[in-house]
């Protein structure tokens, strides 16, 4: 019996001695796995944080270009740059861009908010008006903003106190721009042959957001030929951009984000054209003709000439490397106001007049945010 | 029993030469013990104040970066405007590091005492940081400097 007894002892024994050691075990193992989840959660967050990080830097050197992160994500290890928005503001009536880069390491998501003033001036269109000749009959136009020529002004401006405002002559360069690539960014091509009207083009339109004629005010359309805004369109809404590869001609009384709800709102036309029409005439000149009176708020920018058949308001700019002529402002209410916020409009839609001369970081002003969510 | 008869005993130099050997080798055992004990607190000690420093660390460079504003006035302060119009404060509250946000709160941040801590502006408006944090029984203090850059004031 004793010796039985004492066999089954050491077994017991064995028993707890291994219930013991794996206890133990059990025990230390989860130690060590908390300080282990404890130290990939910090080094995952800080990869995590270098990824948006360096989404920011990628977005600061490709300002101007679309945002393509495969290459950059190729180069990341263990995490990667799950979004990267760029969004252009007014940053306390400045123009400012905003990087917000997400980056992601092990589910652990870090944020950087990143905010740039933009550097206007090397947007080139810093003027209210700027074109090769500018000729102004009739009444003065009250003007604000600087006033560029290439050759010679013709005519008087005088500021809102009647001061007479002389113009810069020569020495600058108009922006130039080029049409195959803003055909590339816009939303909608039209190509239909000679001569379209305004009030047809969503007929045209293959993007679904361009139903209604209404919609053009925001959109990017781009026409090839002429284009007639019709008599009957009485205004343009919106902060989109309409690009005409040939002549625009316009009917009486336009108004351009004029509505109080468009009062933050810049609308771009950019016109190119081969054919003068002029009350009937032609020649080999470009033209971009206006009808009778337009309100306007945006830019407005034209490879040839801009006549003005009467009076004109602006807010915002107007350029021509061809010449610009002003007929009558009618009782001298009108006003040339410089207005860059255009500029946000243009980048938007990402149009950049000249921007090869420059290196994309150059345009990106002071740095005024930083944030990390 | 013939076995028990022929057994001549242990003399009692077997038996004091056993004792010094145990001795020896029980002595030699015990100082390899109690070294890697201290070994292993010094080293607890060690991951423990760098654990500390860590944490402190990443509060300060995460908010130094977003810095608008950085006040040096106060000794052993560093007041931080970021955002809009957030502002936190670090301090050494009875000698543990802590933040304060807003009107939030004080935050605790370290569990060990620092018994100073310095904020200094560097010649290239760097925000140079001084530390000495003490161990848990207060025996010792281990110093850091760190420097770290406020993104939007450079």
């Amino acid at each position: 019996m004793n010796k039985k007894s004492e066999n089954g002892y050491v077994l017991v024994l064995a028993v707890v001695i291994l219930t013991a050691l794996l206890v133990v075990i059990l025990a230390m193992s989860n130690l060590i796995s908390a300080d282990l989840s404890i130290f990939r959660q910090t080094s995952s967050s800080d990869r995590a944080f270098y990824a948006a990080e360096s989404g920011v830097s990628f977005a600061r050197k490709n300002f101007l270009s679309s945002i393509d992160l495969t290459g950059l994500n190729n180069k990341l290890i263990n995490a990667e740059v799950n979004d990267l928005d760029r969004e252009y503001f007014d940053y306390k009536g400045d123009l400012a861009v905003r990087f917000t880069a997400e980056g992601v390491s092990a589910n652990t998501f870090r944020t950087v908010v990143v905010t740039h003033l933009v550097e206007e001036e090397l947007m080139e269109l810093t003027k209210a008006i700027a074109a090769e000749n500018l000729d102004i009959k009739n009444n003065h136009i009250v003007s604000d903003g600087e006033i560029y020529v290439n050759n010679s002004l013709t005519g008087e401006l005088e500021d809102k106190d009647g001061n007479i405002i002389t113009a810069t002559v020569g020495g600058e360069k108009i922006p130039d721009i080029d049409f195959d690539s803003l055909a590339d960014k816009a939303n909608n091509v039209i190509d239909v042959g000679n001569t379209i009207s305004y009030s047809s083009l969503p007929t045209y339109a293959s993007d679904d957001a361009l139903n209604d004629v209404e919609d053009i005010g925001n959109e990017f359309t781009f026409v090839r030929g002429n284009l007639t805004i019709d008599n009957a369109i009485n205004s343009i809404n919106g902060s989109g951009v309409l690009v005409v590869d040939g002549n625009l001609f316009t009917g009486s009384n336009l108004t351009i984000n004029q509505a109080d709800e468009y009062i933050n709102d810049y609308f771009v036309i950019i016109v190119s054209g081969n054919i003068n029409i002029v009350s009937g005439e032609t020649s080999d000149d470009d033209i971009y003709y206006a009808g009778n009176s337009i309100i306007y708020r945006g830019l407005m920018y034209a490879k040839g000439n801009i006549y003005f058949k009467n009076s004109l308001s602006l807010d915002g700019s107007m350029v021509s490397q061809g010449d610009i002529t002003l007929n009558n402002s009618s009782n001298n209410s009108s006003n040339i106001n410089y207005d860059p916020g255009f500029m946000l409009t243009l980048l938007n839609n990402g149009i950049f007049f000249n921007s090869d001369e420059y290196n994309e970081e150059d345009f990106l002003g002071e740095l005024v945010e930083w944030q990390e969510l | 029993m013939r076995l028990f008869k022929d057994e001549q005993g242990i003399t009692l130099i077997e038996v004091i030469l056993v004792i010094a050997l145990i001795s020896i080798i029980s002595s030699a055992i015990y100082m390899t013990y109690t070294d890697s004990i201290k070994v292993w607190f010094f080293n607890k000690e060690r991951v423990e104040i760098q654990q500390n420093h860590d944490i402190v660390q990443k509060w300060l460079e995460r908010y130094i970066r977003q810095a608008k504003t950085v006040d040096y006035s106060v000794d052993k302060q560093l007041t931080i405007e970021f955002n809009e119009s957030d502002e936190i404060l670090f301090f050494l509250n009875n000698g543990f590091f802590s933040a304060k946000i807003n009107s939030e709160p004080v935050k605790q941040i370290s569990n060990l005492k620092f018994q100073d801590i310095y904020f200094n502006p560097t010649t290239d408006n760097l925000v140079e940081v001084t530390s000495e944090i003490e161990n848990k029984k207060g025996t010792k203090t281990y110093n850091f400097k760190s420097i770290y850059y406020p993104r939007l004031l450079n």
